[in-house]
Formats: structure tokens, sequence, C-alpha cells
């Protein structure tokens, strides 16, 4: 991976890009026009918006509630542009916002859409939001993906927290973001997973008061069970 | 064609790092083995495996357009009658095919006989393509193998070519388990090979496959998908609950559904029936048919979907000679006659023949495996041609 496009600290041109939505502008205006849309005020006044909601687990999707969770002491559904945001939201400590970070850029490039130049890669994200990687696979082969721009954080059960990895395209401005992929469960320790990337019941969300995310009805899960029903040998292949 | 020992390369563990080949080693077990290789002369490739791989999918494609307009041969394929619309329609419009692999048992010194054919999820693509290549080269650059040598194989070049003909700047989603390391491995080279064609991938996982209420089907960020790779095979996604969605007509798939005709073992029974006595077929019939006696008692009894082996029981009179487990069967079997896989040392290697496109023989891996069924244990090993 080139070095400049690991950085823990933003490069100079997101920085300047990442405004502050004052009250007024436009993008406080997009959020009170769409109220069920999940946003988050970090305390700085910046509301940062999901577009996309990656939906995990069982059952029918879309919905996903940020829990505001009463105190200031969670940094649940709370996106930092970058490690510095994370470390200056002052609920992670300075080595967790740097491992979290780490964590969701390696997921970031492993799932990350890849274009096979620069420009192809900023038709869709825009100038100057692509990077190019590495590919180990041959040994002629660099693909391009969109940087990741921030990470959104969600707390488990027993305190500790998973981040998942945030880019944008062209057309989305300096709060809204897309999430590459959710980060898979990890183990709590007595033989169950756990995530906070699931879905909640709107049930839930309501009763806690908390924003509701737009609902998709998409559907998943609709490929891959005539294989867990093989049970048996596993690979696809022959 | 020979087996020769050779050291294993010096710089074995970097390359294994370098070229991210995770699944040298399968859960515990060598997958990966260069301490010997195969040795074949031009003639032997030429032959006995290029020509006869080329002169086979061509017969597979005309048996493709016999049972697409044959109602009891595409029940005999034990494809469920609601997808044979797509099947049909997917041949019609000669949906393009990126690959397959068949499986020969050779031993340089007659015709090599087809077991089968992989037309569908064929695996071992990227040991084939790159990392057996990259053996060779590190050993002719060891002086380890003399000046001259060669190996069958231009899949990487061709794998490009292919993608670089089905269009330019295209989104290719690819999808698999994402739990399994091999497969992961292979869908992440196919994306590359895509890539340098041009395309833009986006890999995902086949159970995040959405589908939209327009039915349409979608990734995780809510994109279309209209073009997929898929490393699933398309008897279960038949069986699945979005298989059968109106979704389906409206994605291209690699590999397309037409590919299904000859990604079940029926088809050798087939391609025996159109072209009896060709010296590359294995005669095969059907389990229920009584013609399967003039297999007389040697035979190799294989359900008609299977994977890596699994359910095969080869009998040689009153002998069973190999046996293996599975859960596999309920969709019928066929019996094909009993070829007595070469021996080379202990091992019994088979020859997976690549094509890429429709027709275009390209090269090849041999797998080895010291039963004389190959299984998921199997190891893979590096081959060369003398110069």
């Amino acid at each position: 991976m080139p070095q400049d496009y690991t950085t823990t600290k933003p490069r100079a041109h997101f920085g300047t890009r990442g405004v502050e939505a004052k009250p007024g502008s436009a993008a406080a205006a997009q959020a009170k026009r769409h109220p069920a849309a999940a946003t988050r005020d970090d305390g700085d006044g910046k509301r940062s918006m999901i577009m996309t909601l990656v939906a995990v687990g069982a059952g029918a999707f879309g919905v996903w509630a940020f829990f505001n969770s009463g105190t200031t002491k969670s940094a649940h559904g709370k996106i930092y542009a970058s490690v510095d945001q994370c470390i200056a939201g002052g609920v992670l400590s300075r080595a967790e916002c740097m491992a979290r970070w780490k964590d969701a850029q390696a997921l970031h490039e492993q799932k990350a859409v890849r274009y096979s130049s620069q420009a192809e890669c900023e038709k869709v994200h825009g100038e100057g939001r692509c990077g190019p990687v590495q590919s180990s696979r041959t040994t002629v082969g660099v693909f391009f993906i969109p940087r990741m721009t921030g990470y959104v954080m969600g707390r488990l059960r027993n305190g500790s927290y998973q981040a998942a990895p945030l880019f944008q395209n062209k057309a989305d401005g300096n709060n809204r973001y897309r999430m590459t992929a959710v980060p898979k469960p990890v183990s709590d320790g007595r033989g169950g997973r756990m995530s906070p990337f699931v879905r909640v019941s709107s049930k839930a969300a309501r009763t806690r008061g908390a924003p509701r995310a737009r609902a998709s009805s998409t559907r998943r899960n609709g490929f891959g069970r005539s294989a867990s029903r093989r049970g048996g040998a596993f690979s696809s292949g022959g | 064609m020979r087996r020769v020992a050779i050291s294993q390369r010096e710089n074995f563990k970097e390359r294994v790092e370098e070229l991210g080949f995770d699944f040298h080693t399968i859960e515990g077990y060598p997958y990966w083995d260069e301490t010997a290789y195969y040795e074949f002369n031009l003639a032997e490739i030429e032959d006995d495996i290029e020509g006869p791989t080329e002169d086979l999918a061509d017969l597979c494609l005309k048996f493709v357009d016999k049972a697409v307009n044959s109602e009891e041969i595409m029940a005999r394929l034990a494809i469920p009658r609601p997808s044979w619309d797509l099947v049909r329609q997917s041949w019609k419009q000669r949906d393009p095919t990126l690959y397959g692999r068949f499986d020969f048992a050779y031993d340089g010194k007659g015709p090599a006989k087809l077991l089968e054919y992989n037309a569908d999820t064929p695996t071992s693509l990227y040991e084939c393509a790159v990392f057996q290549w990259v053996w060779l080269e590190d050993n002719l650059a060891a002086g380890k193998l003399p000046k001259g040598t060669d190996q069958y194989n231009s899949v990487h070049e061709k794998l490009i070519a292919q993608f670089q003909s089905m269009g330019k700047h295209r989104l290719l989603h690819l999808a698999c388990f994402d739990d399994s390391v091999e497969d992961e491995g292979t869908v992440a080279y196919i994306a590359d090979c895509a890539q340098q064609a041009g395309h833009a991938t986006q890999i995902m996982a086949v159970h995040d496959i959405g589908l939209s209420p327009q039915n349409v089907f979608v990734d995780m960020q809510e994109r279309p998908v209209e073009w997929m790779f898929k490393l699933y095979p398309w008897e279960w996604m038949f069986t699945d609950e979005f298989g059968t969605s109106p979704a389906m007509s409206r994605t291209t798939f690699l590999e397309p559904p037409w590919k299904a005709v000859l990604s079940n073992k029926a088809m050798l029974v087939y391609l025996w029936e159109m072209d009896p006595g060709n010296p590359n077929l294995l005669p095969a019939y059907f389990d229920d048919d009584p013609r399967k006696s003039e297999l007389g008692g040697r035979f190799a009894r294989k359900p008609i979907y299977s994977r890596e082996g699994a359910n095969v029981l080869l009998v040689d009179g009153s002998d069973v000679v190999g046996r293996s487990e599975g859960d596999y069967g309920e969709e019928g079997y066929i019996r094909q006659a009993l070829v007595q896989l070469p021996e080379f040392e202990g091992k019994y290697p088979v020859v997976g023949s690549w094509v890429i496109g429709e027709n275009i023989a390209c090269g090849m891996g041999m797998r080895e495996d010291i039963g004389l069924i190959t299984t998921d244990e199997s190891r893979f090993l590096p081959h060369v041609i003398s110069g």
C-alpha cells in the first residue's frame, strides 16, 4: 500500500471540506426535511448522515436505529472523519481510535468497489476521493478504490467498539457517507457472537426515542440457503 | 509424461505472502505441493490434451443446443422446470461464458479420458493461472529447470482477454461465501482479471445479494447488480428463494444459466450417446438404464450432482476399489466405465484442462491424491513442457 494512502491524519483537502453544517445551512435543512434519516450530531454541530444502511442479520431489513444512550460517554453511532476527530470525541482512547481506524481500513480495502483506473473511480466518487491499492494476487496489478473518509462506531454489549468504514460518492456532500461493509460479529467470550451492527426492531427504536433510519424494503438472504441444507462438505467449487 | 522430484523454492514462503496465496495449506493439509512436478513433451500436450479439449468443448456446445430443445433431457438433467426458460433464454442469447475445467485421466501412453466437466464453478484457477507460472519462472531463474522449459499455461492472459470481450468499463459484482478462504481467493483473483480488463468490481457475500421491490438484484449499497460472477452453483441457485425471481432474467451471470446443462454428470451419458467410440470419452449410462450392463463389472457410480468427489463408488468386478462419503445423490446416479488412473510414485494424478470462453483450450493444472478419487484433500502440483 502506498505510504500516503494509509494515513491517520486527514489530508489537507479533506480538512477544508469538512465544514461544519451551521444551523440554517443546507445540510441542516436536509436533515429537517428527512427526519427519518439516520443522523448523528457529534457535538460540534456537524450533522453527518449515513446514506446507505447496511443491515445484518436474519429476517427483514433496513431499519437501523442509533441509540441515544442518554449519556455523553457513548460513541455508539458516532461518525468520525479521522482518528483525530475520534480522539477529540473523548470517548475512545487514542489507542482505540487508531486500532479501530486500522481495522476499518483493512475491511474497507477488502470490500470496497474496485476500479481499474483513477479516472473511472473519480467519475463515481469525485475528484481526490480515490486511491490506489496494490493487488497482491498477480505480479502486475494496481486497482483503485474510493478512499475511506470516515468510520462509524458501534458499541458492543461489553462496552468495547467495532467500527465500520465509510466512503462517499461524488454527489454526496461533506457530511453524507456510505458504508463500505459491516464488520463481522465478534465472540462474546461465552460461545456467542455479538455485533453492534444489527437490525433493531422498530418497536425498540420507538421506545428508546432514537431517530429512526429510513427503511429499505430490500430483502436479503435469498441465496445461500440451499448450501446450508446440504450440511457436509463446504466449498462451492468442483 | 513423468513425475520428477525437485526441491521447494527457497523463496517459497515469501512468494506465498507476496502473491496472497493464502490457501496453499487448507485446514492443516498442504494443498500446493512443489516437491515434485509433472513433465510432458509438446506432442502430449498438443495432441492429447489441448486438441481433444477443444473438440470436447465443441461437442458440449452441440449438446447444450440439443438439451434446451428437449424436455426429456432437461428433466433428466434434474434442472427444475421453473428454471427451464431461464436456461433456454440464456442459450438463445448465447450469453458469454468465462471458463470451465475438463478433468482427464491421462498417462501419456494413450488418449486422455474425460472423467467429468466442471462447467459452472471450477476451482484451482489461481494456482493454475498464476502460482504455477511464478514457480516456473523462479525455478528457471535459479537454474533448477533447464533453459527452454515451458508450461501449458496462458490462462491469465486469456481470462483478461475474455473479460475485455465482454464490454468496456462495466461494473462486475462477484459473489461467494464469505467464510471460505479458498473461494474468496478465487473470487479475488477473478476480480483482478476483470479489473485488468478495465472493469470495476465489487465483491460481496452470496447471502448479501438483495432483491429490491422492483425485482432487481442489489448490493449492500443498493446499487443494481446487472452483471454478476458467482462462485455458487446453479443447482443451488435454482432452488434458493431468489432463484425463480423475475430479477434472474434481468441479470447477466458468469457462468450463464446455460452452463447448468453441462455442469452435471448426466451430460457424460449424453456425450457418449452423441459420439460413441470417441477415444476421449468413457462409456456412460444412467444408473436405471439396463444398458449399463455393457460396462460389465467395472464402473464408477457417481451422483448427477456432487462436489469434490463425494458419494462416488468405484467397482472392479467383485472389488470395491474406492468409495467416498457425502450428502449427494438424491437427483440420481450415472455409471461410467472404470478407468484406471495412472500411478506415479504411489500418487494418482488427474489432468485439469482449462477452457476459456466457449472453446479456447489454454492451460492445465495437475492434481493428485493418494487414493483413486480426487477429493478436496488432493494436492496441486506444477507441470512443465520439456524443451
